[in-house]
C-alpha cells in the first residue's frame, strides 16, 4: 500500500492576545491508501488543528511555520488559496463534530450536495448532479432520498444530518477523509450506526480516514493505526493492537488504565493527575513530562526523539533510550 | 542517539504536587483587566481613546485657561481668520472659536453624557425588571416597548422639544424619552440568556436569595454589554442635539453647541468656511472616536472570544 | 454491598411528572410517571440518550423546576408548598448539585473563594470572613487544588480543574445528597478518571449518596452500585449494575449496551451489534403507546395500547416492557 498523505515536522504557531499559542509542535505522520487513522489525544492537543493545517483551513491567526504535507506527491503548504480550494472537497473531505452548524440552514439537503458537485466537477449537467446527490444520500443509509432531498436540515434528525454532511464530504470521491469527532454530538446508539456506515462505506469507496476521537471505544472499533498526541506533539504511533496491547508512551499508557474496563467492577481508576501544559510556553523537554509516574530528570531537560520500537510502530520517550532500561 | 543527554541524569523523580497544578499565566487577570489586555492590541481603538481623552480635557480646561470668554464679542475681529490670538479664527461677532468650540463640545459632551446616564438607569432598570418578573409582566413591559420603537423617535423628540422650552434640560430630557429602550432590551436579552446559565441554577441551589442572585451572577455579567452600549448611546446623543440644534429648535444663541456653531458656520460657509469646518472636524472625530472606540471594546469584552 | 434490611430510603420519587408546555397545544413529556427510591450511602446511575429527560429528572428533584405531577419525599420530608421557609431552606442546604459544563456553571466574573464561598454565605455556615476562607481553602484541597487558587477567576482554570471548583462549592455546605449531572461528559478522558475518583473517594469519607446522571455507559456502571435507564421520559429498567450489564432484559437497553464501543479492538472488530432502526422520536405530544414502540425489534400489538408499568422480574431488577413477564 502506497501512502497518500505525508506530513512532515507540521509546525503550527497560533497567535492570540496573549501570546503565541505553539499548537502543533513538529508532528510527522503519514496516511497508507484506504487505511484509517485515529488521532487520539486530550482537547487541546493540537488534533483539530493539525487536520485543519493539512486541510488550509486555519483560523486567520494560525499559520503553519514549519514542515510539509505531501499529499500524492504534491506539496499543500505550498498551493496558493484558489489551488487550495480545489484540492479541498475534491481531494481531501473534511467532517465536522457538530452536524448541526456544518450544514447551511437555510438551504435543502440536496441543493448542498449539488452544489459541492457544482464546485469541484464543472462538467456535470444539472439532471446529472441531482442523480448523484440521490445516489449519494442512499449510499449513507438514507432512506427515501427523494423525500429527503427536498428537506432543511432542521428537518433530519442529527444523525441523519451526520449522514448528509458524510455524503457533501463523499460528493466528489476525496482519497482522504479527515473527520474531527464526528460522533461525538450523537448519541451511543446513533454513534454505533455512523460508525458502521464509515466503515461499510470505506470499503465501498476505498478512501483512506482519519479519524479524530477522544473515545477509546471508538478508536478501538474503526481504527486500522493509532497516532496520540498531547501537548502539540505526536508521542506515539502504530497498529491499533500495538497501541491498545504494547503501548510504549506514558501517556498512552495512562489513558487507556483511566477508562474503566468492562469486564471488571470495583476499585479506582487510574487518573493521570494534573493538567495538560499550557501551549503558549510549553516545557523544554517531554510534553508529559510533568504528570508522568515515570519522570526522570532528562524528561524535563531534553525533547524526546521518536524511537522505532517495531515496524510501524514508534514512540518518543526517553524511556525507550536504551540508558533508561535499568531505571525503569 | 544524542550526545547531550547525559548518562547521570536518567533518575527517576518525583514531581511536586504544587507544580502539575501551578498556573503559568500572572495573576491579574481578571475579565476586566483581560479586556484592557485585548483593547491595548487594538491600534484603532486605543487612538480613539486618546483622542477621545484630549478632545474631553481641552473641552474641560480650554475655556477655562482663555483670555476670551464664549459670549465675548470683540467686533475688531470679525470673521478674523485663524492667527496667533484667535486660533481657530472668530465668528461673525469676533467671538473666539477657539473658546467657542471647546464650549459647544463641553455642552455637547455633557448632554450625551447625562443622556447617556438616564438611558443607562432607566433602560437597565426596565430590562432587569422585565426579565426577571417574566410572565405578564414581562408581556406587558415588552408591549410598551414596541409601542414606543414603532414611533419614530425624532417625531418624538421634536415634539417635545417645541412644548417645552428651548434649554440644555429639555434636549436631555427629550433625549431619554425613548433612548433607554435599546439598553433595556439588550438588557432584558442578557439576563434572559443568563438566567438559564448552569452558574446560575448552581446559586439556587446552594439556597441563595433572589436578590444575592440579582447582585452577584446577573448584573456583574451585563457589564459588557452595557458599556458597549453606553459607547454607541453617546455619539448618538451628540449627532441628535447637533441635528436639532442645526435646524433650530435646540439650542439657542448665544449658548454654544456644536450643532449650533456648525448651524452659524453654515450660513457664511462661502465666504468664511474655517468657521464651519472646525466644529465640523471635532464632531466628526467626536463620533468616529466614540464608534470605534465601541467596536474595540465590545470585541475585547466578547465572552465568545474568552477560553 | 448493603443487605435489604441495612438500606434506608434517602429519596423516594413517587409518579414524578414533569411537562413544558410548548406552544399553544402541545406538551413536551420531559419526565413522565416517574418512580424511583434511592438508598442512603448508594450510588444510583441514571443513563439515556439526550433528550430523555434524564437531566430534568435530576433537576425537578431538586426543586429547580416544578413538577407537574408526583412527589419527591427526602429522609421523610415531603418536598412541597407546605413547607416552611426555614425547612426549604434547610433541604436546600441538604441536596447539592455537580453542572455538565465546567465552563458554564462558575460565575465568570467572581474569584474562586467567592464560588466555593457562596453556600456558606447562604447558609450562615462561617462565623466569620477567616472562618470562610479557611474552610474554602480546606474544601480546595480535599478536591485537590491549592489555597492559591482562591483568588483566581473560573476562566484561569482548566474544564478538570473548574469541574473540582463545582464539586468544592457543592461540598461546602455539607450536603447529604448530590445530583451529579453529567459531570464528566464535557471532560478528557484522562480528566475524567481523576472526577470520578474523586467522587468515590468523597463519598466514602462523607456517606453521600449521588445521582449520577450520564450517557457514558462504562463511567455509570463503574460508579453506580444500581443503574436506572431512561427512555423518552420513562424509566425502562433499573437493576443492580451488575445485574444490569450482564442480564439486561429491555429491548432498548440490550441495544444501547450492545452500542457502547469498548475499548479493546479484538472484542470491538468480531462483536455483534444490536442495531437500532431509527433515530429518538420528538418527545412532543407522543402517542398513547409503549415509548420504544418505534423502535423496538420485537414490537407487538399489546405494546400500542399503552407504556407498561415497571415491574419486578427478579428481586430488585424491575423492566417495563410488555414482552417481559
Amino acid at each position: 500500500m502506497g501512502k497518500i498523505l505525508e506530513v512532515n515536522h507540521l509546525t503550527i504557531h497560533i497567535k492570540t492576545h496573549k501570546g503565541t499559542v505553539q499548537a502543533v509542535r513538529d508532528v510527522s505522520f503519514c496516511l497508507n491508501e484506504q487505511e484509517t487513522l485515529a488521532v487520539v489525544g486530550e482537547s487541546g492537543s493540537g488534533k483539530s488543528i493539525t487536520m485543519k493545517g493539512i486541510m488550509g483551513i486555519l483560523p486567520k491567526n494560525g499559520k503553519v511555520t514549519e514542515g510539509s504535507v505531501l499529499y500524492d506527491g504534491k506539496e499543500l503548504t505550498k498551493l496558493t488559496e484558489r489551488q487550495m480550494q480545489n484540492v479541498r472537497g475534491s481531494e481531501i473531505a473534511m467532517v465536522f463534530q457538530d452536524p448541526m452548524t456544518s450544514l447551511n440552514p437555510t438551504m435543502r439537503v440536496g441543493k448542498q450536495i449539488e452544489e459541492m458537485l457544482r464546485a469541484h466537477k464543472k462538467d456535470m449537467t444539472s439532471e446529472q448532479r441531482k442523480k448523484r446527490g440521490l445516489e449519494l444520500l442512499e449510499l449513507v443509509g438514507i432512506s427515501n432520498p427523494e423525500e429527503r432531498y427536498r428537506q432543511y436540515p432542521h428537518q433530519l434528525s442529527g444523525g441523519m444530518r451526520q449522514r448528509v454532511v458524510i455524503a457533501i464530504a463523499l460528493a466528489c470521491e476525496p482519497k482522504v477523509l479527515i473527520a474531527d469527532e464526528p460522533t461525538t454530538a450523537l448519541d451511543v446508539t446513533i454513534q454505533a450506526q455512523i460508525l458502521d456506515l464509515m466503515r461499510s462505506l470505506q470499503t465501498k469507496i476505498k478512501t483512506s480516514i482519519i479519524i479524530i476521537t477522544h473515545n477509546l471505544g471508538v478508536v478501538a472499533n474503526i481504527a486500522d493505526r493509532v497516532a496520540v498526541m498531547y501537548g502539540g506533539k505526536l508521542v506515539e504511533t502504530g497498529a491499533v493492537s500495538d497501541i491498545f496491547h504494547n503501548p510504549l508512551h506514558e501517556y498512552t499508557k495512562g489513558l487507556l488504565k483511566s477508562v474503566p474496563k468492562a469486564q471488571e467492577k470495583g476499585g479506582r481508576l487510574q487518573a493521570i493527575p494534573g493538567t495538560p501544559p499550557d501551549l503558549m510556553d510549553p516545557p523544554k523537554g517531554c510534553p508529559f513530562a510533568a504528570r508522568c509516574m515515570e519522570t526522570m530528570l532528562v524528561c524535563q531537560k531534553f525533547m524526546p526523539e521518536d524511537t522505532d520500537c517495531s515496524e510501524n510502530h514508534r514512540s518518543a520517550c526517553w524511556l525507550l533510550d536504551e540508558r533508561a532500561g535499568g531505571v525503569s | 542517539m544524542r550526545n547531550e543527554a547525559i548518562e547521570d541524569s536518567l533518575f527517576v523523580k518525583v514531581k511536586v504536587k504544587a507544580e502539575e497544578k501551578e498556573h503559568i499565566a500572572a495573576p491579574a487577570s481578571g475579565m476586566i483587566a483581560d479586556a484592557w489586555l485585548r483593547l491595548r492590541k487594538n491600534k484603532a481603538a486605543v487612538v480613539a481613546l486618546f483622542i477621545l481623552i484630549a478632545i474631553i480635557l481641552l473641552a474641560v480646561f480650554a475655556p477655562v485657561f482663555s483670555k476670551y470668554s464664549f459670549s465675548d464679542t470683540d467686533y475688531g475681529s470679525v470673521f478674523a481668520q485663524p492667527n496667533a490670538d484667535h486660533i481657530f479664527g472668530a465668528d461673525q461677532f469676533g467671538r473666539d472659536m477657539w473658546v467657542r468650540i471647546w464650549m459647544g463640545t463641553r455642552i455637547s459632551l455633557m448632554i450625551a453624557a447625562v443622556a447617556a446616564v438616564l438611558d443607562l438607569v432607566v433602560g437597565v432598570l426596565y430590562g432587569a425588571v422585565s426579565a426577571l418578573l417574566g410572565g405578564r409582566v414581562d408581556a406587558v413591559m415588552q408591549r410598551i416597548i414596541e409601542v414606543l420603537v414603532g414611533i419614530p423617535h425624532l417625531i418624538i423628540v421634536i415634539l417635545f422639544l417645541m412644548a417645552f422650552p428651548a434649554g440644555v434640560g429639555t434636549i436631555i430630557a427629550a433625549l431619554s424619552i425613548t433612548g433607554w429602550v435599546n439598553m433595556a432590551r439588550l438588557v432584558r436579552a442578557e439576563i434572559l440568556k443568563l438566567k438559564s446559565q448552569e452558574f446560575v441554577m448552581a446559586s439556587q441551589v446552594l439556597g441563595s436569595s433572589k436578590f444575592y442572585i440579582i447582585m452577584k451572577d446577573l448584573i456583574p455579567n451585563t457589564v459588557g454589554v452595557i458599556v458597549i452600549n453606553v459607547m454607541f448611546t453617546i455619539p448618538n446623543a451628540i449627532f441628535t442635539e447637533a441635528f436639532l440644534s442645526f435646524i433650530g429648535i435646540g439650542l439657542a444663541e448665544p449658548q454654544a453647541s456644536l450643532g449650533v456653531l456648525i448651524n452659524g458656520g453654515y450660513q457664511v460657509l462661502q465666504n468664511y468656511p474655517h468657521v464651519l469646518i472646525f466644529p465640523a472636524v471635532v464632531i466628526v472625530l467626536i463620533m468616529v472616536c466614540f464608534s470605534v472606540l465601541g467596536d474595540g471594546l465590545r470585541d475585547a469584552m466578547d465572552p465568545q472570544m474568552r477560553k | 454491598m448493603m443487605t435489604n434490611q441495612e438500606k434506608q430510603i434517602l429519596l423516594d420519587v413517587k409518579h414524578l411528572k414533569k411537562y413544558f408546555q410548548v406552544g399553544k397545544k402541545q406538551t413536551l413529556k420531559a419526565v413522565d410517571d416517574v418512580s424511583i427510591q434511592i438508598y442512603k450511602g448508594e450510588t444510583l446511575g441514571l443513563v439515556g440518550e439526550s433528550g430523555c429527560g434524564k437531566s430534568t429528572f435530576g433537576r425537578t428533584i431538586l426543586h429547580l423546576y416544578e413538577p407537574t405531577e408526583g412527589s419527591v419525599t427526602f429522609d421523610g420530608i415531603t418536598v412541597d408548598h407546605s413547607l416552611d421557609r426555614k425547612q426549604a431552606h434547610e433541604l436546600s442546604r441538604r441536596m447539592q448539585m455537580i453542572f455538565q459544563d465546567p465552563y458554564a456553571s462558575l460565575n465568570p466574573r467572581r474569584k474562586i473563594m467567592d464560588i466555593v464561598g457562596e453556600g456558606m454565605d447562604a447558609h450562615g455556615l462561617a462565623k466569620n470572613r477567616k472562618d470562610k476562607e479557611d474552610q474554602v481553602v480546606n474544601l480546595l484541597e480535599t478536591v485537590g487544588l491549592q489555597a492559591e487558587h482562591a483568588d483566581r477567576f473560573p476562566h484561569e482554570f482548566s474544564g478538570g480543574q473548574r469541574q473540582r471548583v463545582g464539586i468544592a462549592r457543592a461540598l461546602a455546605v455539607n450536603p447529604d445528597f448530590i445530583v451529579c449531572d453529567e459531570p464528566i461528559s464535557a471532560l478528557d478522558v484522562s480528566i475524567q478518571a481523576q472526577v470520578v475518583n474523586l467522587l468515590e473517594e468523597l463519598q466514602e469519607e462523607r456517606g453521600l449518596t449521588y445521582l449520577f446522571i450520564a450517557h457514558d455507559l462504562s463511567m455509570v456502571k463503574h460508579i453506580s452500585d444500581r443503574i436506572g435507564v431512561m427512555y423518552l421520559g420513562c424509566l425502562m429498567e433499573l437493576a443492580d449494575s451488575e445485574e444490569l450489564f450482564e442480564n439486561p432484559m429491555h429491548p432498548y437497553t440490550k441495544a444501547l449496551l450492545s452500542a457502547i464501543p469498548i475499548p479493546d479492538p479484538e472484542i470491538e472488530k468480531s462483536r455483534k451489534r444490536i442495531m437500532l432502526e431509527g433515530s429518538l422520536p420528538s418527545p412532543i405530544n407522543l402517542k398513547n403507546e409503549c415509548k420504544f414502540a418505534s423502535r423496538c425489534p420485537n414490537c407487538k400489538e399489546s405494546c400500542m395500547q399503552r407504556q407498561p408499568e415497571l415491574k419486578e422480574v427478579s428481586p430488585g431488577h424491575f423492566v417495563a416492557c410488555s414482552c417481559i413477564e
